[in-house]
């Protein structure tokens, strides 16, 4: 039990803490799909019980709670921040400029261009990028809204003995004063709801504008942005720029086990002549288990 | 280093008056004129920006920071024209001036953080800025392999370098420290080599 | 309020951007990026160039003293002139005493986003070393920028 419960807490940190650690030896591998390993070893339980876990991380009661990662030497306030606070649904969110933002994400379009010899290839570039944020955006949120207001009194408490000391040695990291993880979304509206709620508000500060399911195919749904903050700087050209956020939400839906496949679509309308609609196809095993009742 | 702190204290004092305008006027373009994303997506994105170019080069860290400087000088160039729209600020009479309007209106107005201007120059022709917040390297750690050579974020240098051309200053821009690579701190050096001379038609002295 | 034309200055000496309306019957038709107009952008050019050493001279060098209007018996020059060596020139009728709010939306609202923040658009005009100092011929082509101007130009064109 101990064991399997410092394997959790490893694991989560791991995938969810380190993201571009992690993008980078991605890359190493070639840019194969990302094994959402975490996910299957969270689903059942974090809860992190009060067993008393002492004599394995250098707990001392004369004083208080350590850092706890096993093999982890004195944290340095950095990697507390990377690991820790970083994580936490209440710390500052910061923000910056919208046109700092669009310099580098035309920079990395002008990148896609240079080094392409087709509109494809260039699609498939920015697709790829965004892919890599889906499985991490889709863990950090998950986490972030699992965690309660208990929990974040124990973080920033930063008292030694912590709400009832409960978590114990794990004190410091925000993981173990998890109770339960936010449940995972098994049905294609649950998690499309997802998508066109929490993740667009985490992208873009608003929900899709819309959430459509196509009339005619089973296994198609739109969410449609009438106003594309990543991309309305960029003219209309041949290279539908939004591939980026395509490949996100790939990434995500993947992620959560709803393989599938997203495309941009520019539709303008009436008002909004920057309108983009990201059709969401499935594929057939998702459909087939959506028919199961359980 | 504590002796360039002191040093660069005494130089402020007299911008103090402007130099207390200035932060005034940054947080004031920040909180009224300026639109804002989440940071995170910024971070998430320069990181796959960077992870690409790692690939691209086959871990050739050299390349990827060189590439990186020129993305960011390219930026740059075009940034400063956003910069001056909104600020409407004129050419600096000095570097200590261009230094505190970089803290404290450039890096305030774009990534909303102020860094310490520091470590100055016995002839006030270079300095150093100390970034205690960096938005594009929150959550990242690098790998081993990346952690003696890559300047994580080396398009910063590039911006400075490509912005402060176009308004006639041609200077080195390069990374000191990083705290990435386990230093203390985060420090940007700025160099001024000279100051260029607008251009005239030709025909003309 | 009567605007004769706009003219964009870039930091190599060239112009780089032109638009004359003629004000016949309220029309607001006009040439942009016209061939004959290159010499009267060259002696426009000049006169400001000069005008400017000239202020320089006069004033105190250290201090900046730009150029703000000019104005003749018929028409008025204002000038907008920025750190990164932009002109943007406007010609209005005699009345117009103070024009910068037009200006700076012109630069701030038009040309930043549609030139400087656009990649398409190239930012500097001159490709070449030879296509420095006054020697260039580029335009800004961009019809996102020309469609801009436009907009917000041509109401304030006819008396």
């Amino acid at each position: 039990m101990v064991m399997l419960v410092f394997a959790i807490v490893n694991l989560t940190n791991f995938s969810v803490f380190t993201m571009p650690l992690v993008i980078l030896e991605l890359d190493l591998t070639g840019n194969e799909r990302y094994p959402l390993m975490s996910r299957k070893i969270i689903s059942p339980s974090t809860s992190v019980g009060q067993t008393s876990v002492a004599g394995t991380t250098g707990y001392d009661y004369t004083i208080g709670a350590q850092k706890t990662l096993p093999n982890r030497q004195q944290e340095d306030p950095l990697a507390a921040a990377l690991y820790n606070h970083s994580l936490h649904p209440h710390a500052r969110r910061p923000q910056v400029s919208i046109s700092a933002y669009a310099f580098l994400f035309q920079e990395m379009v002008s990148l896609a261009v240079n080094t392409s010899k087709s509109v494809t290839e260039i699609e498939n570039k920015l697709h790829r990028q965004g892919y890599a944020l889906g499985p991490r955006l889709l863990e950090l949120l998950n986490f972030r809204s699992s965690v309660t207001a208990t929990s974040s009194r124990a973080l920033f408490g930063k008292s030694a003995t912590g709400p009832g000391g409960l978590g114990g040695p794990l004190e410091d990291s925000l993981a173990s004063s998890i109770t339960a993880m936010r449940r995972r979304d098994l049905r294609v509206l649950e998690i499309l709801q997802f998508v066109h709620g929490p993740v667009w508000t985490y992208m873009f500060g608003r929900q899709g504008d819309d959430l459509v399911k196509s009339s005619e195919r089973e296994n198609e749904y739109m969410v449609v942005d009438n106003l594309p903050l990543l991309t309305q700087f960029i003219g209309h050209g041949n290279v539908q720029c939004d591939a980026f956020v395509c490949g996100i939400v790939e990434g995500i839906l993947d992620g959560a086990s709803f393989p599938c496949k997203v495309t941009a679509h520019a539709m303008p309308e009436d008002q909004h002549d920057r309108r983009v609609v990201y059709l969401i196809k499935f594929d057939h095993e998702v459909l087939q288990r959506e028919a199961l009742r359980f | 280093m504590s002796a360039g702190s002191a040093n660069a204290a005494a130089s402020s004092v007299n911008v103090s008056s402007s130099t207390k305008s200035l932060r005034v006027f940054g947080d004031e373009i920040w909180k009224n004129k300026t639109a804002k994303i989440n940071a995170e997506l910024f971070t998430l994105t320069y990181g796959s920006i960077v992870s690409q170019l790692s690939t691209d080069f086959q871990r050739n860290f050299t390349k990827v920071n060189e590439k990186l400087f020129a993305m960011g000088y390219n930026i740059g160039t075009r940034l400063i024209e956003d910069f001056l729209a909104r600020t409407a600020l004129p050419r600096c009479e000095n570097m200590v001036k261009t230094s505190e309007v970089i803290s404290k209106c450039a890096f305030k107005i774009f990534l909303n953080i102020t860094p310490q201007v520091t470590n100055w120059a016995n002839n006030k022709e270079a300095f150093s800025l100390l970034l205690d917040e960096n938005p594009l390297s929150d959550f990242v750690e690098l790998p081993m392999d990346a952690v003696k050579e890559l300047w994580y974020s080396n398009i910063l240098c590039g911006v400075l370098k490509g912005a402060l051309e176009m308004v006639q200053l041609d200077c080195d821009v390069f990374f000191v420290n990083d705290v990435l690579r386990g230093d203390q701190s985060t420090e940007i050096r700025i160099k001024l080599n000279r100051v260029l001379k607008d251009e005239i038609p030709a025909g003309e002295d | 309020m009567a605007i004769y034309s706009f003219w964009i200055f870039d930091r190599h000496c060239n112009c780089i951007f032109d638009r004359e309306w003629t004000l016949k019957a309220k029309q607001s038709s006009g040439v942009v990026n016209s061939k004959q107009n290159e010499d009267t952008a060259k002696l426009l050019f000049g006169m400001i160039f000069s005008l400017k050493s000239i202020c320089r001279k006069l004033g105190n060098e250290d201090v900046s003293n730009e150029i703000r209007t000019i104005a003749t018996g018929k028409y008025r020059v204002h000038v907008l002139t920025t750190a990164s060596g932009l002109w943007l020139v406007l010609l209005t009728d005699v009345q117009q005493k103070n024009v910068s709010e037009v200006l700076h939306h012109l630069y701030g609202e038009i040309y930043v986003p549609s030139v400087a923040e656009n990649w398409l658009s190239p930012i500097d005009f001159a490709e070449k070393e030879e296509e420095k100092m006054g020697q260039g011929f580029r335009k800004i082509q961009n019809r996102y920028f020309l469609r801009a101007v436009e907009q917000y130009l041509s109401p304030m064109v006819s008396r």
